[in-house]
């Protein structure tokens, strides 16, 4: 099971609750959010956790409200992981556009599968 | 607003004397110039860039190398304990030389530093492309990162005896800004002004 986050949805919530205010007025009142990340997030980019994290309890919601689980990649993806769980460093934007963010999921788990595999027979 | 992270004390030292040691390792002296990939090399660090991975589709593929790609810069990854190399690194190959070596030094430095890889959740409750973020890390690599390739002894060198930015630049395979932020946090120049009569 893949899940996904509705970043529409995140867009429009944040957008509405901000309700015309000043993004830094509104980043202040937040916490640990800048006022351009704010900015991204209205336009629709992907936020880290910590970010997310905080946006949900601004709004009052719980995190599920924006995610979107997505059977149909089921198999693809846990074909391609090999694991739930990928242990990586990534270097990134903070906040990143959707298209730039799937991309880099399909790199990890190219790399996770590179880099698992035993030495022998390969 | 957002809380600054600091550098553990004596953090900044610590790196001085990292920079300096694997120079040596490597049989260059102090001030000589270090490519991150040759360190990768001496490390066992396997680096490829994007386009070297094979499998990846061509939609992803011209998402990650679009030339005004800089949304990211590198990746890190733990190999197999069988394998030969330690880790991978993946990094971005539309980024100019200077920044590549920067980034890549930033990854190096993770890895020295022994920094706990975050795990890139793709099946929980939280979206595949979600990442922690973890601050104090950043910094420590970003500090590390920057004094591998433009260590302190390195910069007293090149401005005693009068280069300018862009030679250092050059010599030394910096971006403008690595060189000036070195300059500025290191205080050599002041450093400089003293010993001159």
């Amino acid at each position: 099971m893949s899940v996904q986050l509705d970043t529409d949805k995140l867009a429009a919530m944040v957008k509405s609750k901000r309700a015309g205010r000043g993004l830094r007025a509104v980043a202040q009142e937040i916490g640990e959010v800048s006022a351009s990340t704010l900015s991204r997030i209205e336009q629709g980019s992907v936020p880290d956790v910590n970010t997310f994290l905080q946006l949900c309890k601004w709004l009052n919601v719980p995190t599920d409200t924006f995610t979107i689980t997505d059977e149909a990649t089921e198999t693809k993806e846990s074909a391609a992981a090999g694991s739930d769980k990928i242990v990586a460093h990534l270097r990134a934007d903070r906040v990143l556009p959707k298209a730039t963010a799937q991309a880099l999921i399909e790199m990890i788990q190219l790399a996770y599968r590179q880099v698992s595999q035993e030495a022998h027979g390969h | 607003m957002v809380a600054k992270s600091k550098l553990p004390h004596g953090f900044a030292a610590k790196a001085e004397r990292k920079a300096e040691s694997l120079r040596h390792e490597l049989g260059l002296r102090s001030h000589e110039p270090l490519c991150a990939f040759r360190l990768c090399e001496h490390l066992r660090i396997k680096v490829v860039v994007v386009q070297e991975m094979d499998g990846l589709s061509l939609e992803s593929l011209s998402v990650l190398c679009h030339p005004s790609g800089k949304h990211w810069s590198a990746l890190t990854m733990p190999f197999h304990p069988s394998q030969q190399s330690s880790h991978l690194i993946v990094h971005n190959g539309v980024h100019p030389p200077a920044r590549q070596q920067s980034n890549v030094m930033h990854e190096v430095a993770h890895i020295l530093c022994g920094h706990k890889l975050s795990a890139v959740d793709t099946g929980k409750n939280l979206p595949d492309y979600m990442r922690l973020y973890p601050e104090e890390q950043e910094l420590e690599a970003d500090c590390l990162g920057w004094t591998l390739l433009l260590p302190r002894a390195a910069l007293l060198f090149a401005l005693s005896r009068g280069w300018d930015n862009a030679k250092i630049m050059e010599h030394y395979q910096a971006s403008a800004q690595m060189v000036q932020l070195r300059i500025n946090r290191t205080g050599v120049k002041r450093q400089l002004a003293y010993l001159r009569p």
